[in-house]
């Protein structure tokens, strides 16, 4: 009994105050020193102001003061000051103990236009938990220099999360299609990928696929690691076309280069992920995308684009030109698609290089088939007297156009009657273009030295190729100079995955990211997954066991009674400055419970509290789209603040005022 | 005394701190609604916004479809002696955050509604306000002989709440539909109205909450 009688009285004592204040200062000299020394108050508080040694002090003072009034007992009227000023400081204690465990503070950020009602808590670690039911659940995570929490959890769908491994610190590194030694594009098994070093080393083919779903062509796809990208991409030599190189280098950048015909391979750069696929909201994994060419030439694509032109204009048969209304019928009676029809003998004409089509120059079939319908009693006389001189004469002239040779001397010799009108053109082709419509004009006069039906097909297609001359319909002149050509691309995707690598902990804390390595089990199932912390829970959400959970590691997340929708966020300057004077929002805070809401200006230094003591503190601004802003709030909710730790700030005042003025303290003094 | 002293000081500390108001108090809030889809009148209520109260609205009936995006979603009119001021809401839907049409394609087809443009005393100006982010177009000019301002607002939904809302639903494509406002009026009543018209144009918001990205 004495020795309790003992303990009670020491508990209340000055010895025992002064013993607790003592301790308190040299935990913050510690604190001091070591957040000097490391920079970081996370690692300062955590052998401070955060262990729960500092708790138990606090809990001591608090037993301290309450023994100390209550020493005085039985109570008397001279008491009554140093009992008010002794209540005050319990009630501020536990304030201050009440705010510690229910207490709230954590950050939101907003972006104009957009609404949240959650904050996280920094420094804080959990698992987030997402099943594709809805039901979201958070694991909190404690370890730090002194603690750590349990290391396995159990969810309540049953899914089992147990701790394999831990790091506090980690570089997350978002991979895309090359993993290793394995290149990836979504919808198809993954390619092997080669070293290239220098010039020596073998350039070999990873696959050949179909990239395209649209189109038959079949693509050959190479994929290297390298540390000489460009070098690389000039040195790939495909054997066939299209071709795409997937290269990464030394840096793990990644190239996509796509090869089309013999023209310079098309290169893009595909690092910024600021566009991701998501699939099956993050269940079904991400993916990145890039858009490449479609693998078709520059020639190809511009046919491609004539034949789309020339069918727009097929609408209205009757304004085609006569050598085209006699290609459409033609192909009426094969049954051939008169655009492509047309566009491919132009391209063929084109690849002679002869003034007209010669007639030793192979057609391919469907265009053989084509001329063989193709009936020249569809033009008159005169058009068909016109074709036969006109192929007669450039048989003589073209074999010198070939040799370069002065076609106005070669009609010299020939003694062209029309010669004089000819000497106005200035170029070789308009020259030429004149010349056949000559020969078209004196049509009625020329000799019929032919039967138009015993023509071939290669006849005919060179009597046609004499009609469009006259018509000025040729690839060169359907394709001007400065023609833009018609950009075509494919999308391909490839699986988005993320590398953790271990690092060494920096002395400053709040600078490391931890990684967990957690074995998620659930019945047979089970799955090994490593996560680094993602500091503001933006980041992405990884999915598990075949899609069924997605999780991630982050700080807490708390909802508020509240929720804020941010109207506008502005930087104030200074009148004709840049200097910022002030930074705004103007938030709507929305009670949740009562949908009653307001409109609220706040600033740096103007916060808005609520009727029940959150605290809305606007803490940073940062820019995002355009001059759009993103705000950071910090919220801090402290339930004991009125009615405990103000009312005791007032109450110890009130108890001081009256110790130095009541009567019987008077006389002392 | 002193204690009177005291408490009077104690009570002027914990009341005396100014709280800040910011000037929301312009108007009474009207909502607009969306467009419909192309087979059906039925039109969601997308947007709002506060309207000054010597303003006139001209609400489009219900009975007409806004499928067509040259016609506007709501009208609103300041007259005075003879002279108007016409401003006009419209929304451009889209499928894709690619098929938008840029803020820069608007005010160039606002440019060309001037006979005549005073090059000096017109400009376009960045702006970002209640998750949209574009320009502001002050065109002045002569536009069939009269001395005319158009104070035009071309804006977009910003690419991350376009991409929240990004599903396919008539309500949600409304509501990451980029949007205009357009005043046209004679110079002198424009200049007038103008600090009304653009608290008109700030206060222009979705009524529903877009949720934070997490």
């Amino acid at each position: 009994m004495k020795t309790l009688f003992k303990i009670y009285h020491f508990l209340g004592s000055i010895q025992f105050a002064l013993t607790l204040i003592g301790t308190v200062a040299i935990f913050s000299i510690a604190g001091t020193i070591i957040e000097s020394k490391t920079e970081s108050h996370l690692y300062a508080s955590a052998f401070t102001f955060g262990h729960p040694l500092f708790a138990f002090i606090l809990w001591c003072f608090f037993i301290n003061i309450l023994i100390s009034a209550l020493r005085r007992w039985p109570f008397k009227i001279r008491h009554i000051p140093f009992l008010i000023t002794h209540f005050g400081l319990l009630m501020i204690l536990a304030g201050v103990l009440i705010k510690n465990y229910y207490g709230i503070q954590g950050v939101m950020g907003i972006l104009e236009g957009g609404t949240s009602n959650q904050i996280f808590e920094e420094n804080t670690q959990v698992i987030q938990v997402e099943s594709r039911s809805g039901l979201s659940e958070q694991f909190e995570f404690k370890r730090n220099i002194l603690s750590s929490s349990p290391s396995s959890f159990l969810s309540k769908e049953g899914l089992k999360i147990e701790l394999v491994d831990y790091s506090p610190n980690s570089e997350e590194i978002l991979e895309t299609w090359i993993k290793n030694n394995k290149a990836y594009i979504l919808g198809f098994p993954p390619f092997q990928v080669y070293e290239w070093n220098n010039e020596k080393d073998n350039i070999p083919i990873s696959g050949k696929v179909h990239l395209n779903p649209d189109d038959h062509q079949i693509w050959e796809i190479y994929a290297f690691k390298t540390s000489n990208p460009e070098k690389l991409i000039q040195n790939i030599q495909p054997k066939d076309f299209p071709a795409l190189a997937i290269v990464k280098d030394s840096k793990d950048r990644i190239y996509l280069a796509t090869y089309c015909a013999k023209e310079n391979p098309h290169v893009i750069e595909n690092n910024e992920l600021d566009s991701i696929i998501i699939y099956d909201k993050g269940f079904a994994g991400y993916a990145v995308q890039a858009k490449i060419p479609n693998g078709k030439s520059s020639e190809q694509l511009i046919l491609e684009h004539l034949t789309a032109e020339l069918r727009k204009g097929l609408n209205n048969k009757n304004d085609l030109a006569p050598p085209l209304s006699a290609i459409a019928d033609a192909c009426t009676k094969c049954n051939l698609e008169m655009a492509s029809s047309c566009v491919e003998f132009l391209s063929f004409w084109d690849k002679s290089k002869g003034w007209l089509y010669p007639t030793n120059f192979p057609l391919p079939s469907n265009l053989e088939k084509m001329f063989a319908s193709l009936d020249f009693h569809y033009f008159s006389k005169d058009i068909q007297n016109a074709c036969y001189w006109n192929s007669v004469l450039f048989a003589d002239l073209e074999p010198a156009l070939a040799e370069g040779k002065n076609i106005m001397e070669i009609l010299n010799q020939k003694k062209w009657p029309l010669l004089q009108e000819l000497k106005s053109e200035k170029s070789t082709n308009d020259l030429l273009t004149l010349l056949t419509r000559q020969i078209f004009a004196a049509g009625s006069l020329l000799p019929q030295e032919y039967d138009s039906n015993t023509l071939s097909p290669s006849q005919k297609a060179r009597w046609l190729s004499v009609l469009l001359r006259a018509y000025q319909i040729h690839l060169a002149t359907l394709i001007p100079p400065n023609f833009e050509i018609p950009k075509e691309t494919i999308t391909i995707e490839s699986p988005l995955s993320a590398k953790r690598i271990a690092k060494i902990a920096l002395k400053k804390i709040e600078e490391n990211l931890p990684r967990i390595t957690l074995k998620f089990t659930e019945g047979k199932d089970s799955q090994l997954i490593s996560l680094t912390y993602n500091r503001f829970g933006k980041g992405l959400k990884w999915p598990i066991l075949n899609g069924k959970y997605m999780v991630v590691f982050q700080p807490k997340f708390i909802s508020l009674p509240y929720k804020i929708r941010l109207r506008q966020a502005r930087q104030v300057n200074y009148p004709n400055s840049s200097q910022p004077y002030s930074y705004e929002s103007d938030l709507i805070i929305t009670e949740l419970k009562t949908n009653f809401h307001e409109e609220k200006t706040i600033s740096m230094n103007n916060v808005h509290e609520t009727w029940d003591g959150y605290r809305f503190y606007l803490a940073n601004m940062v820019d995002e789209e355009g001059t759009a802003k993103r705000i950071q709030l910090v919220v801090n909710h402290d339930p004991g603040k009125y009615w405990l730790t103000y009312l005791g700030a007032f109450t110890l005042s009130l108890g001081i005022v009256l110790l130095f003025w009541m009567k019987p303290y008077a006389k002392k003094i | 005394m002193i204690m009177k002293i005291i408490i009077l000081l104690i009570f002027g500390w914990l009341f005396g701190c100014e709280q800040k108001h910011g000037d929301q108090d312009f108007g009474n809030w009207a909502e607009i609604s969306g467009r419909n889809e192309e087979n059906t009148l039925k039109r969601d209520l997308i947007y709002r916004v506060k309207v000054p109260k010597n303003w006139v609205q001209n609400k489009p009936p219900a009975d007409v479809s806004l499928f067509d995006t040259t016609k506007a979603l709501d009208e609103f009119y300041i007259p005075e002696n003879k002279q108007t001021i016409r401003i006009t809401i419209h929304n451009f839907p889209s499928n894709r955050i690619d098929d938008r049409i840029s803020p820069e394609s608007q005010i160039t087809r606002w440019k060309k509604q001037f006979h005549q443009l005073d090059k000096n005393e017109s400009y376009a100006t960045p702006q970002a306000f209640n998750g949209y982010c574009g320009y502001l177009f002050k065109g002045v000019g002569i536009i069939d002989q009269q001395p005319t301002m158009i104070l035009g607002w071309s804006m977009q939904i910003l690419t991350e709440h376009y991409n929240i809302l990004s599903s396919p639903s008539p309500k949600n494509k409304q509501m990451r539909a980029d949007f205009t406002i357009k005043a046209v009026g004679p110079q002198d009543m424009m200049h007038k109205y103008y600090l009304e018209i653009v608290k008109f144009a700030h206060s222009f918001e979705l009524i529903d909450d877009i949720p934070s990205r997490r």
